[in-house]
């Protein structure tokens, strides 16, 4: 390499340097929209982790936990800056004079295939610690331990748990093929679950979070497959004449609700989550689609055109009652989930300037809508029920955005995918072991 | 003064022998001298006589020996003429042979590729078959047809999609001619089984976009079947906004994806 060539390598890494370092740029995973109520936020300062040196900066423990207090509506991330430290210990009037009220600081350990991290949760004001807890991991994703160490701080602090340290999946569409793509739900760690030539839709996470029902139409039939995540093995679960969509499972996990066109028109009905038992659950002559099960396997949401346009509906799966009417507001309200706590329902709102994210309290009726894009769809709850993934237009493609269920904070997730549909959260899962 | 010439030229020729036995006995011995020269003389004139002769044999002997050797090379231009012709035969024999070879080969590849196409169309149509028995569906129904089988059918058959209006399932009349070609041909072909299917432009729900195509591709069966099409012929499906033909958000792209297909079990080439 000539000098001139080395000097050139050099000002382009440096440049590169500066723009990683830079907070909030292109290059930063997490896009946030603070949209309100900063003043309620808890000021938090998370210090970098000894013995996190070596880690390359997008992996270091303080910086992952950061990017996800970044997108809770309950925490505010203080930047550390210079010299948070004094003799070893914590400057609190460092801190006191940046109005940070909690500071996180800690030690990670590596073993040859686990880490155990140390982490103490400091107050401010009173120098008082408030949460000291080790957690170790087996594995090499040191980011999962990270989300892990955030999710039980924002327990702390906000009262309720992240939903860090859980997966997230969604399809990727392009021309000629589909993805099915699992991820963190911080959009790292991606991988291809399946591939295909023909358009994937729906994928629904089992309540266990070890299968996936999705829609495939690699036939000239829509069929409703199980995808088993740990052996790969896939089954096809309905494939009636016409259409099989919307799969749903129900809360324990041995039923899929899903929509079928067998008798005609699109009818909802549930069988055993072997494809088996099956029996209609509808019977009307509109459109009736999407079933939700509430959590408590009472209860199923819906969408149908009964009443002219689309609207949500709700039946009771002993039978019985008739359907009752959830959405009134206006011509289009489709697409409904039950909250992991079946208080309410997040759903997509036709408004003047497109399709945004609604979310009805279903004891009061009261609906509240989160966004207004112009094409914003495909609610999915977070399993702590605090925030909705949804797809958002984003230079005329489809992307993926989270929104808290105050609507105070929303982000953007970056997949570096083309064209996203049909995203998916998954349950809390238990891979990080707690030892004290 | 012709005859006087003439008869000078008479009077001439009786007096000239007269004349040479004139003084014979005087001149007896200048007459042996003459006659012995005249007999050398006569020999020379018989030796060139003879030379000539030979001369002549000779020019004649050479002569024949030319005609001889011409003869020779005829016969041998001859011979290699014939073999020349023989030569080309056998090449034109070669040839035909060879020509021969390369059809019958030329015939056997065609078999061949027959064969193997014939073995690629039934692969094809037990692949239908198994689908169709997997589908809990006719394992009769296994007709396939190509784009051009369907073309000699009817040349409306070639056209296979039609387009709707914002939220509307109904078929503008416009497609009648076209939808009947098609309810004419399946009911020429009784184990043709075609599947019609429903799709919209990509806005709101992508799942209850399933359940707007579904009524799109029901109401093009149910005018299929109104033309006496057997309802076992026709499946109904939707593939919602999931098959888009035009990508982008405006009145233009949305417009094409509204529509449905029909589409026929196609023998792959």
């Amino acid at each position: 390499m000539t000098t001139m060539g080395l000097a050139t390598a050099q000002r382009l890494l440096l440049l590169f340097l500066w723009i990683a370092a830079l907070p909030g740029t292109a290059l930063a995973q997490v896009n946030v929209d603070v949209i309100g109520g900063e003043g309620d936020r808890i000021p938090i300062a998370v210090l970098a982790f000894e013995g996190d040196e070596e880690t390359d900066q997008e992996n270091q423990i303080a910086r992952v936990i950061a990017d996800d207090f970044r997108r809770s509506s309950a925490l505010k991330i203080i930047d550390a800056g210079g010299t948070p430290m004094s003799g070893g210990k914590i400057d609190f009037d460092y801190f006191k004079k940046r109005q940070t009220d909690m500071v996180v600081s800690g030690t990670v350990r590596r073993e040859k295939d686990s880490f155990e991290a140390r982490f103490v949760l400091y107050d401010v004001a009173s120098g008082s610690t408030i949460l000291e807890q080790t957690l170790s991991h087996r594995g090499r994703d040191q980011r999962r331990l990270s989300h892990r160490i955030a999710d039980v701080i924002h327990e702390k602090l906000a009262g309720y748990p992240g939903a860090y340290a859980t997966r997230i999946c969604y399809v990727t569409r392009s021309a000629d093929s589909a993805a099915l793509i699992i991820a963190d739900s911080d959009g790292y760690n991606r991988s291809v679950l399946l591939q295909s030539s023909a358009p994937l839709m729906s994928p629904q996470w089992s309540p266990d979070g070890m299968k996936l029902v999705y829609v495939s139409f690699e036939r000239k039939r829509p069929r409703v497959y199980v995808l088993n995540l740990e052996d790969g093995s896939r089954k096809v679960v309905a494939s009636f004449r016409g259409t099989n969509s919307a799969p749903a499972w129900s809360p324990d996990g041995k039923q899929i609700a899903a929509t079928l066109s067998k008798d005609g028109g699109s009818q909802i009905y549930v069988m055993d989550a072997d494809g088996k038992n099956l029996r209609r659950l509808s019977d009307s002559p509109s459109r009736d689609t999407e079933p939700s099960f509430s959590p408590d396997g009472q209860h199923l949401l819906f969408t149908s055109d009964r009443g002219g346009g689309a609207q949500i509906y709700r039946i009771s799966l002993a039978g019985g009652a008739k359907a009752e009417r959830m959405t009134f507001d206006g011509g289009y309200n489709a697409s409904p989930h039950y909250s992991p706590d079946g208080e309410y329902f997040a759903f997509v709102h036709q408004q003047s300037r497109g399709f945004g994210i609604g979310l009805q309290e279903i004891a009061t009726g009261q609906a509240r809508y989160l966004t207004s894009g112009h094409d914003d769809r495909s609610p999915a709850f977070a399993p702590n029920g605090r925030a909705i993934l949804y797809v958002t237009r984003l230079k005329g493609s489809g992307a993926l955005a989270v929104i808290s269920t105050d609507g105070l904070a929303r982000s953007e997730i970056t997949t570096y995918a083309h064209d996203i549909r049909s995203p998916a959260w998954a349950p809390y899962e238990t891979l990080v072991t707690e030892v004290k | 003064m012709k005859r006087y010439l003439t008869l000078a030229l008479v009077i001439l020729a009786v007096l000239l022998p007269a004349c040479a036995n004139f003084g014979s006995s005087a001149e007896a011995g200048k007459r042996s001298e003459a006659a012995r020269q005249e007999a050398i003389r006569q020999e020379e004139v018989r030796k060139q006589e003879e030379v000539r002769k030979q001369e002549e044999v000779r020019k004649q002997e050479e002569v024949r020996k030319q005609e001889q050797v011409r003869k020779q090379e005829e016969v041998r231009k001859q011979e290699a003429r014939k073999q020349e012709e023989a030569r080309k035969q056998e090449e034109v024999r070669k040839k035909e042979e060879t020509r021969k070879q390369e059809e019958a080969r030329t015939q056997e590849a065609v078999r061949k590729r027959e064969e193997a196409r014939k073995q690629d169309v039934l692969a094809q149509i037990e692949t239908l078959r198994r689908q169709r028995l997997e589908d809990h569906d006719d394992p009769s129904l296994v007709g396939m047809v190509t784009e051009e089988e369907l073309k000699k059918a009817d040349p409306l058959l070639v056209d296979r999609r039609i387009h709707y209006e914002f939220d509307k399932y109904d078929i503008k009349a416009q497609y009648a001619p076209m939808i009947a070609a098609h309810a004419r041909f399946l009911l020429g072909h009784p184990t043709v089984k075609v599947f019609v299917d429903g799709n919209c432009d990509d806005r709101g729900s992508p799942e209850y976009n399933v359940a707007l195509g579904q009524r799109r591709s029901e109401s093009l069966l149910q005018a299929l079947v109104v033309l006496g099409v057997p309802a076992r012929q026709v499946e109904a499906v939707s593939y919602g906004a999931e098959k888009p033909v035009a990508y982008g958000s405006n009145e233009e792209t949305w417009a094409q994806n509204r529509r449905s297909d029909i589409a026929y079990p196609m023998l792959k080439p």
